[in-house]
């Protein structure tokens, strides 16, 4: 599910957001969800749901309380094994957090980039360290299982040894799972603006390699397990929502620029909050592309995908799904990988060495 | 009209001493063309000779000269290329001559190409009549310039006749001199005719026009003639005679005249310069003109169309550019690392620079240049020689016997003040030196032995900027000379790269290998491993860098199933690669090979 609100636009985001205007921007949002859902009958049941954005967090404690209650009318919940919603450490009130457990939300991802008010500052994000642990502790005080905290590494002006204290600061909260991202560049961001009239720098990819592999050791040392190139778990806190996407399985979205993928198709919802209203209320489905994926390019995408998590491809499995054989030329491809130590075999899986995990762009454009 | 009053003279000088606007003088002052119509520099018709200020193509124009014996004379003045890598056209046209003009420059002085010109009219045992040109320009020093007459050419001083192109001081007395000094054409007019082709031209609508000099006898439309050397056949058209931007048809050409022929000849290659014209049914008697020889190529480089789809275009163009200059070669060819090119043979270095210039300007082709390279010569262990025209065609190491380079006599003329710097750069580039002239007090006349690879490898440039633009420099290939040379052979992470192997001295091979090497790393972009150059000679690794591997590369999750976004990339990014050269497992970058193999060349510049 998306909800498109943000308060403002975070320097380094490129999804596709509203700035929170008017109540009535709400109340369209909330039709919308539910002129959406009706398309799927009354009786979708999923194994994990998903709230995500922009950011959740924004709609009011009542508003959420009102979008949660219209899922109800279409989702059957008793098949629902996690059920995560996304949210702004500063958006985390006892309100919501009572909302949240209310709703039978059983993961909280926290937007929380960093610990480190300068390194904040550089992705414009709003709150303050101090916010964050209060979510935390609210969070956890509202007996939400499992807390995720977003952290983005190599920031223009983060040294080895800012990132360092951010860690320890990281993993000094009590949370059960981090997604570590590598700061990216893209187009249209104000980041990427700054960047284009030399007013910061982007850190070279030897040190970005450097936080790369602080991340992860740090992490590692800490319990948390990286069971994805960007993701580290505690024990039993893995998110089946995002292993979803990795293994290529089905999904439906809802929401402005969700994505969907059932049985080979996969479609994109109109972005625009009004496009996507207008075309729901004229009774259409708010589709703006979709395409089909032929098995070949199946394959590709979902080695792409699949060698990003740490159990890595079983290709029997992939070959089923994909009802053709892998081609020679991949497996020439997977074979010269694996001689380049890049990739591993390991029992009947083919995964990523670590070294292969710093090189995981270059290993799946050789197999796309 | 007997050939008693007919001179036919050329004019040698260096680029800019004033030949063409001589010329330009001589057609006013007989009223071959009025001065009104007199378009600047009449002689050079092409653009890219405008442009460059180089003659490239000979010409003759015919004019009426009424002496002050009261005589008229006709006058044939036959314009020669300036540039010796066209010595053997040059030589060629001083044959059809009894006369030449040596024209210098009174405030440069001798350059380095007039004493390779004169020698040659020498050699052609031409009646020699040295001008001093520009006198009205007030840095002129005639008195200097008579002293490098006598000191570098051994010419008396009082026969030196001094004129100003420009205003047209002492032009009169140049004709009046050729008339009085210049002899007459000899030959006899009833013997089997003989003509000498010294030049020829292509004309879209006319075929092949050929440049003539009849020696002995006379002939005209309807002969049928059979081209010496060649060995063809054709049926004169018609003859004629030059005047500035037409041709006058004749009946006949006769002994000792200068003119044209055209016989229905469909392409430049049919006709050799050098080749004598003779009447089919004398062919069996008659002895031929002397010192026919074919074409040279000592230089050769690849060109090669950007775009692979442009091969057809490239190869018309250059078929059109051979209509014009029979003296250039192109042969197809393939390269791992450029695709589908061509092989082409030049006379020389300014010859190349001259056809690339005009392939851009009359094509539309973007086009790649390889750096060029010299022809050598291999004696293998079974005896044989084999002239090696590109790296690829050498044998084995284990069958070559000897290994040849063409050497040249390079002559320098540069202020004195710069003969160290001078003999540095020569030793550097392994000349051996010969001697040393003064030719004045101020300036010098250097002469080495040097090998021809090490000209073309950028010396002018060098010679320019060391002698701050005064030196000039000539050279002759005077033969093949052994030496120690060896295949340069370049390895990405163990294989050899075909396209960029070289061949080079064995002194020079490290340098040259790493430089080589330094530009390969730039190009070649960090791959997911460690990647090894080296350069070797034979299996000997005698430079080596290394690319390191990339550091990272790996991006942020696919944000909400969003994977389609994330798949175009990585199709992106492999699409990329698709466009590189496989070596091994190194994938290289055409802009690799253009920086290590030349210089890339911009049709629309
Ligand atoms: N002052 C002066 N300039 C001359 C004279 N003869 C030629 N020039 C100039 O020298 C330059 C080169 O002359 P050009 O006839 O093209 O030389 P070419 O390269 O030998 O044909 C031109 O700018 C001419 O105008 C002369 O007698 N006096
Ligand atoms: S809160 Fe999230 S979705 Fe909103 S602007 Fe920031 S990064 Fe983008
Ligand atoms: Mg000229």
């Amino acid at each position: 599910m998306h909800s498109p609100f943000c308060r403002r636009r975070c320097s380094y985001c490129d999804f596709a957001i509203a700035i929170l205007r008017s109540s009535s921007d709400v109340d369209r949002f909330l039709d919308g969800i539910s002129l959406e859902l009706e398309h799927f009958g009354d009786s979708l049941r999923p194994r994990t749901l998903y709230v995500g954005g922009g950011t959740p967090s924004r709609l009011a404690p009542a508003d959420l309380r009102e979008f949660f209650a219209r899922l109800d009318r279409t989702i059957d919940r008793r098949s629902v094994l996690e059920f995560t919603v996304e949210a702004n450490p500063e958006d985390v009130t006892p309100d919501r957090a009572v909302v949240l457990r209310e709703a039978g939300v059983t993961r909280v991802s926290l937007g929380v980039q960093s610990l480190d008010p300068e390194t904040l500052r550089q992705l414009g994000r709003r709150h303050t360290p101090e916010q964050v642990r209060h979510a935390v502790t609210l969070l956890r005080d509202a007996g939400i299982r499992s807390i995720n905290v977003d952290l983005i590494f190599a920031v223009p002006g983060q040294t080895p040894s800012i990132l360092d204290a951010d860690l320890t600061k990281f993993i000094e909260l009590p949370t059960h799972h981090v997604s570590a991202y590598n700061l990216t560049y893209e187009d249209r961001t104000p980041l990427r603006s700054l960047e284009l009239l030399g007013r910061l720098t982007r850190q070279e990819p030897d040190s970005e390699l450097v936080a790369f592999r602080l991340v992860h050791e740090r992490l590692a040392e800490a319990g948390f397990a990286a069971y994805e190139i960007s993701n580290y778990a505690k024990p039993g806190h893995q998110s089946l929502h995002n292993l979803t996407y990795w293994n290529n399985e089905e999904y439906l979205g809802v929401g402005p620029s969700a994505v969907s993928c059932v049985g080979h198709v996969r479609w994109r919802n109109e972005p625009d909050l009004d496009v996507w209203f207008s075309t729901l209320r004229q009774g259409l489905r708010p589709v703006a592309d979709a395409e089909s994926l032929a098995p070949d390019r199946f394959i590709g995408e979902s080695f792409a995908l699949a060698l990003r998590t740490s159990r890595g491809v079983l290709l029997s499995r992939l070959e089923r799904r994909a009802r053709m054989p892998i081609d020679r030329e991949r497996l020439d491809r997977i074979v010269r990988l694996m001689e380049l130590r890049l990739l591993e075999r390991e029992g009947p899986r083919i995964r990523l060495t670590p070294r292969g995990r710093e090189l995981a762009d270059c290993v799946a454009a050789e197999l796309i | 009209m007997t050939s008693a009053r007919i001179r036919n003279f050329c004019i040698i000088a260096h680029i800019d001493h004033g030949k063409s606007t001589l010329a330009d003088r001589f057609l006013e002052i007989t009223g071959t063309v009025r001065k009104e119509a007199l378009e600047a520099q009449t002689l050079d018709s092409m653009e890219l000779e405008k442009e460059r200020g180089i003659t490239i193509k000979a010409k003759a124009v015919m004019m009426k000269y009424k002496a002050d014996d009261g005589q008229v004379y006709t006058l044939n003045l036959i314009d020669t290329p300036g540039h010796v890598d066209f010595s053997y056209e040059v030589s060629k046209a001083l044959q059809a001559c009894e006369g030449a003009l040596l024209l210098v420059d009174a405030a440069q002085g001798i350059e380095a190409q007039t004493v390779a010109n004169y020698h040659l009219a020498e050699r052609a045992k031409l009646r020699i009549i040295p001008v001093i040109n520009k006198i009205d320009l007030p840095t002129a020093r005639p008195e200097l310039i008579e002293e490098e007459f006598e000191n570098i050419l051994m010419l008396e001083r009082e026969r030196v006749l001094r004129a100003s192109a420009k205003t047209g001081i002492g032009v009169k007395d140049i004709l009046e001199t050729v008339v009085r000094d210049v002899p007459p054409p000899t030959g006899d007019p009833n013997a089997a005719m003989r003509a000498l082709v010294f030049d020829s031209v292509f004309d879209d609508y006319r075929g092949v026009i050929v440049h003539v000099r009849v020696f002995d006898g006379s002939f005209g439309r309807g002969d049928k003639i059979r081209m010496k050397g060649v060995g063809s056949t054709h049926e004169v058209l018609e003859v004629g005679t030059f005047v500035p931007g037409s041709m006058i048809p004749r009946e006949r050409l006769r002994v000792g005249e200068t003119g044209y022929m055209i016989a229905n000849i469909k392409t430049l290659s049919d006709v050799r310069i050098g080749d004598t014209v003779c009447l089919e049914k004398e062919a069996s008697t008659v002895v031929a003109l002397p010192g026919y020889k074919a074409p040279q190529h000592m230089v050769f480089c690849g060109i090669y169309p950007t775009q692979n789809k442009d091969f057809d275009q490239l190869r018309r163009a250059l078929e059109k550019l051979s209509l014009n200059d029979a003296s250039f070669s192109y042969t197809p060819e393939s390269s791992d690392a450029l695709g589908f090119g061509f092989r082409c043979g030049f006379l020389g270095l300014l010859h190349m620079e001259i056809v690339q210039e005009r392939l851009e300007r009359e094509s539309n082709v973007d086009i790649v240049q390889t750096a060029p390279n010299v022809t050598y010569e291999v004696v293998t262990t079974s005896g044989d020689v084999m002239r090696i025209e590109s790296p690829a065609q050498l044998p084995d190491a284990s069958q070559i016997e000897e290994f040849r380079e063409p050497v040249t006599k390079l002559d320098i003329i540069a202020p004195a003040e710069f003969v160290g710097g001078l003999l540095g750069l020569a030793i550097e580039r392994r000349g051996r030196f010969l001697h040393q002239e003064y030719i004045s007090e101020t300036r010098v006349m250097l002469s080495f032995e040097m090998p021809l690879a090490e000209i073309i490898f950028d010396f002018y440039d060098k010679l320019k900027s060391l002698t701050r633009g005064y030196g000039t420099m000539d050279y002759e290939v005077i033969g093949f000379r052994p030496a120690h040379l060896v295949r340069l052979r370049i390895l990405v992470s163990g294989s050899e790269v075909d396209a960029l192997s070289t061949i080079v001295h064995r002194d020079v091979a490290e340098q040259r290998g790493r430089k080589m090497l330094v530009k390969l790393r730039e190009e070649i972009p960090r791959h997911m491993f460690e990647v090894a150059l080296q350069a070797a000679i034979g299996g000997k690794i005698i430079a080596r860098e290394s690319i390191r591997a990339m550091s990272k590369n790996v991006t942020a999750k696919c944000y909400g199933g969003d994977i389609t976004r994330k798949r175009k990339l990585l199709e992106k990014q492999k699409e990329g690669k698709k466009r590189m050269k496989m070596v091994g497992n190194v994938e290289i970058p055409q802009k690799a090979f253009l920086s290590v193999l030349g210089i890339t060349r911009d049709a629309e510049k």
